[in-house]
């Protein structure tokens, strides 16, 4: 069956379930969409869960269990805002930010943003590295240099359509992904505590607190919301409204479904890392050097080599979104573009600089993603303000109810930054 | 519109086969034809194993029976042959027929590809890609016969194949080619590509991946959006001409470059036009040109117009 085909058949799936004219269950309803959600959800987890997702089970058990269901809600909210942006008015959201924004915070914005794609960018790389380093036994410097020549190689190769190297790439990412959920069927976590500290909020110490923040930043993605945004970017303008809210539902479809798989995935992690890690006294040991070792229950020895193949494919695999949310960014804001292979030339200096100052990447990978986190209140306020703009957004502009929730998000984001913030320097001025 | 063709020639049959669709140009619009060599310093004999001129003396001869042996196999006299030799040593060859484009004033130039090939072909251009970027004028470019060289005159230009952009970035080119469908009496198909899921780049590749569902219906979209955009250019092409032209539109689905050949292949075009931004090498790499991509694949000669 031709590409086409299969696609319309997908569509016309869709279109029944949305119009309710399928007779079938819910879940048999979601079935035929499972597959492509499933691998967009892979896509959804980079190595920047990975790391908070270990650190966070190992030193804190089941404790930001919470973190991940409320990260994984609110990614939800933005990401569909986000590509709704785009839906509706066919321009992406650095592009909305110029033309209606005052020129000086247009440029300061336009900054903040390259410094996320560049945090965005510094977590795959080093994912990456740190898997090449696992894999092979090299330094991680020698490692570091692979990854920058794979790279550039799998930028060059996409220029050729390689999509086939993608499908290889999630396939590796899906494997771990699977023997996570496996994993908690016979792991045996404490389950009452894994429902309690899903639902009850708890802090216990600022760097809990950096490692919620890193979560959310891992899983809400500042970088993703200006990406999604440019969903109908350089495309003809569609204007029926009815056409464009059943796109809008078909989005709501891809993001609930996705982020939903993949936030059974970082759970499934969290929950791992703590059974392993946590429960036996060893909160000190949550890298990614040793994280191979919450995989070894369901895959033995193997667990070592498929937990390295994974965190280096899943870093690879994301090496272009910082690339590609850098390139969208930098058009949005300032009407400007570089070539894409300096654009990853630049990027991966932080990188490198970090490698060749012997910082420890788990911690690293951490910081990117609470400085992602940090850089979310300049994404999501933007965006609420334009999805909330009936003139802008037509049929598609934000109900009472999301602008509620919108704003109780950034609110949340927002006290949350603030917080580590003083947490942080507690000390120093305490 | 070509009141002045300019057809580079070196001493190559590779070369030489710029000549008959050069001619049928000249013909149709009553253009003069302007067959051209530059001496190289320290030319060599053969250049791929085909002769090449290295003096002037040479070239006068070589240029003088080319025109004696185009107007002996031209339909017709409509249009006038000149010769057009430049004067002193030039080390650049590209270069020194960019100089003349301003002596000149050619409105288009005719080139065989020949030369480079391969990794050094896709890295830097070939001479008429450098021309183009340089010149800022139509390139008309005919990819070298696999086959025994043949002067072709018989072979009318019928079909023209004009791909466009959804964005509408390149619908300059939509002018040239309704106005060559015209004077060659010639059928003209408008062709959008959609990619498809797979087969997206750049930007969008990303959201293939996180919203495959979206992504899909999206294309669909504008797969009938384009549909509609197609048949308003149709539209006004038969406004625009008082002589009627076949205009036939096209939405494919899939990779651009290769649902290009395709649709080339099935409609048995004669010419692809397109228009281009004139990066070459890799510049044209990095941004995906399309253009770029077209002039190295195909095997049908390719007008390339500048945005």
């Amino acid at each position: 069956m031709a590409a086409t085909e299969n696609d319309k058949k997908l569509q016309n799936q869709a279109q029944d379930i949305l119009e309710g004219n399928s007779k079938k269950g819910f879940f048999a309803r979601l079935l035929p969409f499972m597959g492509p959600a499933f691998i967009a959800s892979v896509a959804y987890v980079d190595p920047g869960n990975f790391a908070t997702n270990i650190e966070s089970g190992a030193k804190f058990g089941y404790v930001l269990l919470w973190v991940i269901l409320a990260s994984n809600l609110m990614a939800m909210l933005i990401q569909t805002m986000s590509a709704k942006l785009g839906i509706a008015t066919g321009s992406n959201l650095a592009e909305h930010c110029r033309l209606r924004f005052p020129r000086w915070f247009v440029f300061i914005l336009w900054l903040l943003m390259e410094v996320v794609a560049m945090a965005t960018d510094l977590a795959e790389f080093l994912g990456a590295a740190v898997g090449f380093n696992l894999l092979l036994g090299i330094p991680l410097g020698l490692a570091a240099v692979l990854t920058a020549a794979t790279t550039f190689i799998i930028l060059a190769l996409e220029r050729y359509g390689f999509r086939s190297l993608e499908a290889v790439i999630t396939g590796f990412v899906s494997v771990i992904a699977i023997s996570y959920i496996i994993e908690l069927a016979i792991g045996r976590p404490d389950w009452s505590q894994v429902w309690v500290h899903t639902i009850i909020p708890q802090f216990k110490g600022s760097e809990s607190v950096m490692l919620a923040v890193g979560i959310l930043g891992a899983t809400v993605m500042p970088h993703a919301i200006y990406l999604h945004s440019a969903l109908m970017q350089d495309r003809i303008g569609v204007r029926d409204p009815v056409l464009l809210k059943k796109l809008f539902h078909f989005e709501i479809i891809d993001v609930v479904v996705a982020m939903g798989i993949a936030s059974m995935v970082n759970g499934a992690m969290l929950i791992m890392s703590a059974a392993t890690f946590n429960s036996r006294g060893m909160v000190q040991v949550g890298t990614l050097e040793q994280a191979y070792i919450t995989l070894e229950p369901l895959l033995g020895k193997a667990a070592s080599w498929v937990f390295a193949l994974s965190l280096l494919f899943s870093g690879l695999s994301s090496a272009s979104v910082g690339t590609m949310a850098g390139q969208v960014i930098m058009q949005g804001f300032m009407n400007f573009e570089i070539p894409v292979w300096l654009r990853r030339i630049i990027t991966m200096v932080p990188s490198i600089v970090i490698i060749i100052l012997g910082v420890d990447p788990t911690k690293a990978l951490v910081f990117s993603q609470v400085l992602l986190s940090f850089g979310l209140p300049f994404a999501i306020i933007p965006l609420l303000v334009f999805t909330s703009d009936k003139a802008l957004m037509g049929n598609l502009v934000n109900r009472r109810s999301t602008k509620i929730l919108g704003i109780l998000v950034a609110g949340i984001i927002v006290v949350l930054n603030i917080y580590l913030i003083i947490r942080v320097f507690q000390p120093v001025t305490g | 519109m070509l009141a002045k063709i300019l057809i580079p020639l070196d001493g190559s049959q590779s070369a030489e086969e710029a000549l008959p669709i050069a001619v049928q140009l000249a013909e149709a619009y009553a253009s003069k034809l302007i067959l051209f060599h530059g001496i190289e310093s320290n030319a060599p004999a053969k250049i791929h194993g085909e002769r090449h001129l290295q003096s002037r003396a040479e070239a006068e001869v070589y240029l003088d029976t080319c025109k004696a042996f185009l107007l002996q196999y031209a339909a017709s006299d409509r249009f006038e042959i000149a010769v057009h030799i430049h004067e002193s040593a030039i080390d650049d060859i590209g270069r020194g027929i960019i100089d003349h484009i301003s002596e000149l004033e050619p409105d288009l130039i005719v080139m065989c590809s020949h030369g480079k090939k391969g990794i050094r072909k896709t890295m830097l251009g070939s001479l008429p890609l450098q021309i183009l970027k340089m010149g800022k004028i139509p390139v008309l470019l005919v990819q070298p016969s696999a086959l025994e060289l043949k002067l072709e005159f018989s072979r009318p230009i019928r079909t023209l194949l004009l791909p466009l952009d959804s964005a509408s970035r390149h619908d300059n080119a939509l002018i040239t080619a309704s106005n060559l469908a015209q004077h060659l009496t010639a059928e003209l198909t408008l062709l959008t590509v959609v990619p498809t899921v797979s087969t997206q780049k750049s930007i969008h590749s990303h959201s293939s991946l996180h919203m495959p569902l979206s992504t899909r219906m999206s294309l669909e979209m504008e797969s009938a959006e384009i549909a509609r955009h197609l048949s308003e250019h149709r539209a006004l092409i038969h406004n625009e001409f008082q002589n009627p032209i076949s205009v036939h539109t096209l939405v494919a689905r899939g990779d651009i470059v290769r649902q290009i050949q395709a649709t080339a292949a099935s409609l048995q075009a004669c010419l692809i036009v397109v228009g281009t931004h004139r990066k070459i090498g890799m510049e044209a790499f990095w941004d995906d040109s399309i253009a770029f991509r077209l002039a190295l694949a195909t095997t049908l000669p390719l007008l390339l117009i500048p945005v």
